[in-house]
Formats: structure tokens, sequence, C-alpha cells
């Protein structure tokens, strides 16, 4: 326990650490705030600049930019009418009406507090949770690996897509990216086309820049007339009582974004949205109507989409799954420092967990004093035009690509993937199931094998364990449950006369 | 199922998706075919096969959808206006530039010719604003985080 409680004070007490999540949290307020720029966009080439430095070093920098960016996003939704980020897009919906009536200072207090509230929330969660899945998780067989890498994906492709069939292509497009090079098990070429260039496969973390940071960039051209309506901002720190009035529906909230959070595949958006409709079904009588500017309908995605960061890292952590699409590259950024996540991460590194933990707490703290100061500055900074963000955006996409290997065909690697990504992402196809496939087709091509391999090639010994075994059984069920989803939902809305 | 109209160019965009799905299965087949079920092909075999499936269905979903709404624009102002493809043309050429000029001057041009074009800045505060932005570039990522730039 003492042990525990140094590794997860370790951030607190290095003056580098500590800095670098004030830094992480600070930046990651802006970047999650300025509409254009993503956190996963952030972290992904954040990662190419990082993957030298000390691992923890590195982790201190990336939980504040996501602890930072999650919150940020109100910020632009609560002033702009923009969601910063897709985890802002239900506190747009009362945020702004409340800045219109003036009460924006009002509003992005009561936001910071709940956020906060919500963050730790998550924590606790994860310390108490993460301990517990992953030594549950040592019983997993490859084949449970599969099947949660399959849920992971498709679920990311259902929900935040605009057809399942969208997701999976996209999904399956991941994958194949992720076979490139020489097969890990065997060392044969697979898509190499007897060339050295690709033997090596292609690093995941110029796809991410390509998918996120390019195609955003190319997908922002559309709006570069699109002009801010300007707000003012009064006193922001909230009165102690208005904390308390909405203390209770923050905690409800939380716990749904938490879980949420911890779904593999689904994030703070999914997590804010559901929140927010169980504000608008659990509060009867709101001051103002949920729409119109109700504290209530602010309160419920703020304190989810934070509290589901702590979610989004118990998968992550345990099983090796992301929670979302920033997890997924913290992901690839502890592959890059040879760390592999996963149930052996708690017994072989487990100050990383506490480490994990502690600056999340730190971040949360530091979004406390960030959220609550500078906003004058900050509504300046946010209405900085797309012409400029842009092309900047692109310089850094070619100098964090560049950094991974130092190999100027990566550059055109990501270019490539970024217009690639534009056009998929003009036709309705979301970027995160890619990149979900490019960081979990490694994981499911060993495990598929493994598992194969452990019944001989039967895939009669193969469907007779994932029926007889209860938790492949489980997983089997609730992958048919995913996938089925669609074709259930419209089978229901036909039998209650919809 | 929400029949929501097509985009323009839809409908070829998923052609290309199918077209390409088949060319990646043809590739994986070429791996190692069918030889055992947990040989180095079948994993790529089952993604691209996945990928020919849902193309298909993009595909047949596309065509069962309505035209695009009439007055909403064509593939060339909705999908890729004259401004997206110029740029994109920009990017790949700085992406080249970058190979035949190295980091700076590429991204010096590409910055000033950026900042003229798509913010509308005059000369002078382009000029100092690709400069700006290109002496902290460089001074924070290669002397702060010491990464080798292009």
């Amino acid at each position: 326990m003492s042990e525990a409680l140094g590794f997860f004070f370790m951030g607190w007490l290095d003056p580098v650490l500590l800095g670098l999540t004030a830094l992480g949290t600070s930046a990651g307020i802006y970047i999650g705030a300025i509409p254009g720029l993503s956190v996963t966009m952030a972290v992904s080439i954040l990662i190419s600049f990082t993957f030298s430095w000390e691992v923890n070093q590195a982790l201190a920098l990336m939980v504040g930019v996501y602890t930072g960016g999650v919150y940020g996003g109100s910020r632009s939704a609560i002033l702009l009418n923009i969601p910063g980020a897709p985890s802002a897009i239900a506190t747009a919906l009362d945020g702004y009406p409340l800045a219109q009536r003036g009460e924006a200072g009002v509003a992005i207090g009561i936001g910071t507090v709940m956020s906060v509230v919500g963050g730790f929330v998550g924590i606790v969660v994860l310390a108490l949770a993460a301990p517990w899945v992953s030594e549950f998780a040592l019983k997993f067989a490859p084949r449970d690996y599969l099947l949660l890498a399959l849920i992971g994906i498709l679920l990311v492709g259902s929900l935040s897509g605009e057809s399942l069939a969208r997701g999976i292509f996209a999904a399956a497009l991941g994958v194949l990216i992720a076979m490139v090079g020489l097969d890990p098990m065997t060392a044969q070429g697979r898509f190499t086309f007897d060339t050295v260039m690709l033997m090596g496969g292609i690093p995941y973390v110029t796809a991410m820049i390509g998918f996120f940071g390019v195609a955003e960039a190319l997908m922002q051209l559309h709006y570069l007339g699109v002009r801010p309506v300007k707000q003012r901002v009064s006193r922001i720190t909230p009165a102690w009582n208005s904390v308390l009035r909405y203390l209770p529906l923050s905690l409800r909230s939380s716990l749904i974004g938490v879980v949420i959070g911890a779904l593999p595949g689904t994030g703070g958006d999914i997590a804010a949205l559901l929140a927010y409709d169980h504000a608008k079904r659990s509060v009867k009588e709101p001051e103002t109507p949920f729409g119109e500017g109700a504290m209530e309908g602010l309160v419920a995605p703020e304190s989810a989409n934070n509290a589901a960061i702590g979610g989004a890292y118990i998968p992550m952590l345990t099983l090796g799954i992301p929670g979302d699409a920033v997890t997924a590259v913290i992901i690839g950024a502890l592959f890059i420092h040879g760390l592999r996540p996963g149930p052996m991460l708690m017994i072989e590194t487990p100050h990383l967990f506490w480490f994990t933990v502690g600056n999340l707490t730190l971040a949360n703290l530091f979004l406390l004093v960030f959220g609550l100061t500078g906003v004058r500055i900050f509504t300046r900074l946010i209405e900085c035009p797309r012409g400029v963000l842009i092309p900047l955006i692109i310089v850094l996409s070619v100098v964090g690509s560049y950094a991974i290997q130092n190999n100027p065909v990566d550059v055109y690697w990501m270019l490539g993937f970024g217009i690639v990504g534009y056009f998929l992402r003009c036709y309705g196809f979301q970027m995160g199931p890619i990149i979900l496939g490019v960081i979990l087709g490694g994981l499911m091509d060993t495990s598929y094998r493994r598992a194969m391999i452990s019944v001989q090639d039967s895939p009669i010994r193969f469907v007779g364990e994932l029926l007889s075994n209860p938790l492949s059984l489980g997983l089997t069920i609730f992958l048919l449950l995913v996938v089925l989803r669609p074709f259930l939902g419209r089978w229901w809305w036909r039998r209650a006369g919809g | 199922m929400s029949l929501r109209p097509r985009q323009p160019g839809e409908v070829g965009f998923a052609v290309v998706l199918v077209v390409f799905s088949i060319a990646a299965l043809t590739q994986s087949y070429r791996i190692s075919g069918f030889e055992g079920l947990s040989s180095a092909g079948v994993f790529p075999l089952l993604a691209s096969a996945t990928m020919l499936l849902s193309a298909g269905l993009i595909l047949w979903r596309t065509l069962r959808a309505p035209p695009p709404l009439p007055g909403a624009g064509g593939f060339g102002r909705r999908i890729l206006p004259p401004r997206v493809l110029g740029y994109m043309g920009l990017v790949v050429a700085y992406g080249l530039a970058i190979g035949w000029f190295g980091f700076v001057v590429a991204s010096g041009v590409f910055l000033l010719v950026s900042l003229l074009w798509l913010a509308r800045l005059p000369w002078h505060q382009a000029l100092a604003g690709s400069a700006g932005a290109l002496l902290i570039i460089v001074l924070v990522f290669r002397y702060g985080f010491r990464v080798i730039l292009p």
C-alpha cells in the first residue's frame, strides 16, 4: 500500500513531472477548445516528439493534454456554440443558450467544477476496478482477446458513425494497414510487394497523424469563412450553494460516464450524450427548460465526459484494449516505450499504473486552477482563424511523422492517409475505427492464430471452445448483439408499431 | 435504415472501395492462399473479405438512396471545391519540396503561401507570421524536444 502511494505521488513530488502535467493540462484546454484541433490529433503528434523521453515524462504530458482537452471542448461549446471536441457536443445544447443570456461566466465556472468532480469519480473507479479487472483478465485465453478487440472495434464503428457497414469497413481497413510488413510469427511478407521499404510495416503513429491531423485540417477548409460570435465573460468562480445543488446530478452522471468510458471503444462523446439524456429524464422541473439554458443540461455532460477518462483507462491498462480513440493513441505511446498494456502490466510495472492514477488526479487539480482562470485571454485565442491553424497543423504533422523513424517515406504515407481520410470523412466514415483497427490489428491477428494453433486449426473445436467456456460464450453473445443491434433495433421498432 | 440523399460522387467512391477491396483480397490470397487456418495470410484474407462485403453493402445502399438534392451543389462544390483541391495540391507539393529543398525552406514557403491564400493576410504580416511560426517550430522541436527535422 505504501509502495502504491509512493508511485501515486511520484508525479506530484518531481518538479519536471509536475511541470509537464501542468503544461499538458493547460495546453490541452486550448487544444480542446480551438475548433479544428482535437485531443486525438494532439496526442498523436505528441507521441512522435516524446518517444525518446523517459516514459513517465511522456505519460505526464499526455495525461495532462487528454484531461485538459476533454474539458477544453466545453469552452468553445459554451462561448461559440462550436464544440471544440466531440465530447462537448451535448454541452453546447444548454451551454450556448446560457452564454446568450449573458451567463457564460457562470456556465464555465459550474462546467469546470463539475468536470473536476467527474474526473475524480473516474479516477476512484479506475483505482478500485483496474486491479480487479486485471486479475480477472489473467484468465483470458487468446480467443477472448480476439473477441474483446472485435467488440471494441465494432462498438466504435456502430456507435460513432453513420452506419455499421461504414464502421466495419473502416475498422477492416485499419486492420489491413496493420498487416503490412513482415509477419511477426513466420517472418513472411504481407503486402510488401517485395520492397524493403514496406517490410518494417507502416508505423501506426504515421497513420494516426494522417487520418486525424491532415484529414481534419483539410476538412476545416470547408469552414474557412465561418466567423464565431464574440461573447462577454463575467465572473466565473461558482457559488458554493450552486455546486452543492448540482452535485447529486453530477455524481450520477459521472457514474454513467465512467461505465460508458470503460466499455471498449466508447468514449466521452457517447457518455456525455447519455448523461444529458439521463438529466432530461430525471430532472423533472429545471429552472430553465432543457435546450434553452438549463444548468442541469450543462452539469450532466460535463461530469460524464471527464469521468469517462478514468473509465477509458480501465480496459486500456488492464486488457490492452483502448476505451476510446485517445487511449488507442496512448496505447501506441506505451508500445513505443517498450511497455505492453494488459493484465501483466499491473504485475510487471505496477508503478506505471499508480503513477497514471496519481497523474490523472494531479491533472484534475490543475484543471480546476486553469479552468477558473485566464478566460479573457482564452476567448481571444479560440477565435484564431482557421486559415492560420490549418497550415500549422500540416507542418506539425510533417514534423511528427518524420520524427518517428527519420524516414521521409513516412511523411508521404502520412500525407496519403490524410487525403484518403479526407474523402472517407466526406462520405460519412469515422476515423476512430480505422485507428483502432491499426492499433489492434496485430493483437487480433496473433490472438486468432494462437487460438487456432491451440485447436490444431480445427474450426469445429474453435467454435466448441467458444461455446463451452463461459467467458468466451459471454463475449461471443455480446459481440453478436453489437453486430445485430441495428437489425434488432428495427425489429423492435416494427413490433412496437413505430 | 435512413435513406439520406446521396452525396455527389458517392456512387463512384463506393465503386472505388469495392475495387480496392477486391485488389486487397487478391493480394491477401497471394500471401499464403488457403494453406491453413493459422497461416500468415488468413487474417489479411478475413480483413479484406470483410472490407469487400461492407463495401458491397455500402454501394448497394448508396445506389438505393435518393439522388443528391438539386441546388445542393455537385462534386466540385460539395466534396472537392477548388480551394480544397488546390490546397491538397499545395500539401503534396510541400511534401515533395521537403525532399528537394529541405524542411526550413519548404515549410517557410508553404506557410507563407498558406497564410496569403487561406488567412488572406497582407504580404508583410504573412511573411512575419510564417517566419515567426517556423522559428518557434525549429526552436521548440529541434532544441526543446530534440527531434530531427526532415
